[in-house]
């Protein structure tokens, strides 16, 4: 019944496109714009951090007579520089650090959700279309497998089996940040897989799928140009929500040790840096990188919950 | 005279956990060219099922077990999936129920009538566009080019389906199966759809196969008629001889249940029971434990469907003893 009730609005109401179906949707939840705003924010540093960073983030400053690194926020050195978010153990500016520090958390995480969506969707797929065969077994079955894990613990156990830094595989050099893309694509790859495979098999089961059988299409036909473009919201939706679960492994990785290496300026190791001053009073060396983390996890979880809820409006009225 | 579509001694079946549901049983019947054929029946008795066997689309657990599908002289069943796929949509064409899941909600209603056009013709990308504006105009949407860049959500209920008429009809198919086309729109609209298919069919000359569960519908669109009952054709006959003379009592029952036009308002007769289980089927007659005349043979042994007259075919073996007032 909602559905006819809900057809009858479209008839009468405007033509609109898909995506301004969408936008009205997101539009109407205040907090997803928020999170929209947020994670703008964040792509704004990161693509624009050379011009925004004061310093060299990795440029060491002496601090004046009287004075001992790490400096508090609004402190000068001797020619004058200011220190707007005061500096870390070794004289460098930590606002410029958390700059270029939030750009390689946001390569990080940008780029092993991109491949984590590419192995999982894949496999998802080609499970969901297979269901019920010995290939939807195997691939579900080694997905479980790797879900059974914490997710952290098997990012660390791969970084363990490969070691720290760059490796060499044959003849390529895999550098150290994308070994770790590679190593967090592969710990999260399988949450895709199995949305994935659930999307494809609600899909299959609607009329249009057959529709598209009768008109003669074949099945690889069906799976790319029928299914695929009704499963992208859902995967967007989970891309978006892990975009905050990977910024979160990736800060712990490194601030374990196990991720991005010094002197590349990383929130998670300043973090780690910032534990031994804590008990001195230099709160602002771990509450910009911890804030900057937090703030990116939280931008991130709005928007995906923004998302969900414009691009499926109906599980969105469920919920409430 | 070969006809259109023959098919002799069909059975499909579906292997499930429960055990082998007999979908459809050995059933036989034919199509010309030009010709409205309707089936009717219960939800279960099995129409849907012929239908998508006809377009060998049965997926598993369901297999076709035996039988042929002459269509145009040759046996679909023998057919590889390649062959099969370029038959499908050019000359075997399919409307569904519920037009809103059947048509691709990412996709523009022209778009996806112009990627039938690619699958089976050599257009350029343009003439498709064209021959889906021409084809929307010609199953009645008004603006036909301003509509073929609508997505289906934004069409209403009566649009739609004749959206995926136009679809079905893209490639002149020589048969069209309507598998319950106006279930879910209203009278006037449906009137108007079966106006519109009345028309197509005599342009093209193509046979249509109407599954509904109707008797109204097929009394004034179809020139014969198939009663299908827990899987098996238990009457076959032209229309007017069927409301006429009906010889199976589910026939009758059926009639009886239809409130009449002349409107005294008695009460409508329903028929007690319900659609044996397609798993454990009795060993009898299927419609004996419902039936009010049957007896020992009727529970014992199975009616063949046999010719009563000329065209008018009935499997019971108390045909026609039922008496037409009751």
């Amino acid at each position: 019944m909602a559905r006819e009730i809900q057809s009858g609005e479209y008839e009468l109401g405007t033509h609109r496109t898909l995506l301004q179906e969408f936008w009205r949707n997101f539009r109407r939840n205040k907090l997803s714009l928020v999170g929209g705003v947020i994670v703008l924010f964040y792509a704004f540093l990161a693509v624009f951090a050379p011009l925004l960073a004061p310093y060299d983030p990795i440029e060491q400053f002496d601090a004046p007579r009287g004075m001992r690194n790490p400096m508090p926020p609004l402190s000068r050195d001797e020619d004058g520089r200011l220190f707007l978010l005061g500096t870390d153990k070794f004289g460098r500016d930590i606002l410029s650090r958390a700059i270029y520090g939030t750009r390689t958390l946001l390569q990080v995480a940008v780029g092993s959700i991109s491949i984590a969506m590419l192995i999982g969707v894949t496999m998802g797929a080609v499970a969901g279309y297979r269901a019920g065969t010995w290939v939807d077994e195997l691939l579900m079955r080694a997905v479980d497998i790797m879900l059974s894990f914490p997710s952290l613990v098997l990012a660390i156990a791969l970084v363990g089996a490969f070691g720290i830094g760059k490796i060499q595989v044959g003849p390529f050099t895999v550098s150290n940040i994308v070994k770790i893309m590679l190593v967090i694509a592969v710990t999260y790859s399988p949450r895709f897989a199995r949305v994935m495979r659930a999307v494809v098999l609600q899909e299959m089961a609607k009329d249009y799928v057959a529709a598209a059988r009768i008109s003669g299409a074949s099945g690889a036909r069906i799976l790319l140009t029928e299914i695929l473009p009704n499963t992208i919201p859902p995967i967007i939706v989970q891309a978006s929500l892990m975009m905050a679960t990977t910024v979160l492994t990736t800060s712990s990785l490194s601030f374990l040790g196990l991720g991005l290496q010094p002197p590349r300026p990383s929130l998670g190791l300043m973090l780690n840096e910032a534990r031994d001053y804590l008990f001195w009073g230099a709160w602002w060396y771990a509450v910009v990188p911890g804030g900057l983390i937090t703030l990116a996890i939280l931008g991130f979880n709005l928007l995906g919950d923004g998302l969900r809820d414009a691009l499926d409006p109906r599980q969105a009225r469920r919920r409430r | 005279m070969s006809g259109l579509l023959r098919v002799e001694g069909l059975v499909t079946r579906f292997y499930t956990e429960e055990g082998v549901v007999k979908a459809v049983d050995g059933n036989s019947f034919h199509l010309e060219e030009n010709e409205a054929l309707g089936v009717v029946g219960e939800s279960g008795s099995g129409k849907t099922v012929t239908a998508l066997s006809i377009m060998r689309l049965i997926e598993a657990p369901g297999r076709i077990e035996a039988g042929r599908i002459l269509f145009r002289g040759e046996d679909l069943l023998t057919k590889p999936e390649r062959e099969m796929r370029r038959i499908r949509g050019r000359d075997l064409s399919m409307v569904f129920q519920d037009s809103l899941s059947s048509l691709n909600p990412t996709l523009t209603v022209g778009a996806q009538i112009a990627r039938v056009l690619k699958h089976h013709t050599r257009l350029s990308s343009r003439a498709r566009r064209r021959r889906a504006v021409e084809l929307l105009a010609a199953v009645g949407i008004p603006e036909p080019e301003k509509r073929a860049s609508h997505y289906p959500h934004q069409l209403s209920g009566g649009m739609r389906q004749r959206a995926l008429i136009a679809m079905a009809i893209s490639c002149n198919p020589k048969l069209l199966i309507l598998d319950e086309p106006t279930t879910a729109l209203d009278v006037t609209i449906e009137a108007q759809i079966f106006e519109l298919i009345g028309k197509l069919k005599g342009e093209f000359g193509m046979g249509v196969f109407l599954i509904t569960h109707d008797l109204s519908v097929v009394a004034s669109f179809c020139r014969r008629v198939i009663i299908m009952y827990a899987g098996k054709i238990v009457e076959e006959a032209p229309v007017g001889d069927l409301y006429a003379n009906p010889l199976h009592p589910y026939t009758l029952g059926l009639l009886r249940s239809i409130p009449p036009l002349d409107g005294e308002a008695e009460r409508l007769e329903s028929i007690p029971g319900e659609v044996p289980d397609l798993i454990n089927l009795p060993p009898g007659c299927n419609f004996s434990p419902r039936c009010h005349l049957a007896d020992e043979r009727c529970w014992q042994r199975e009616p063949e469907l046999l010719e009563a007259s000329p065209g008018h075919r009935v499997a019971c073996w108390k045909a026609g003893k039922g008496g037409k007032g009751g």
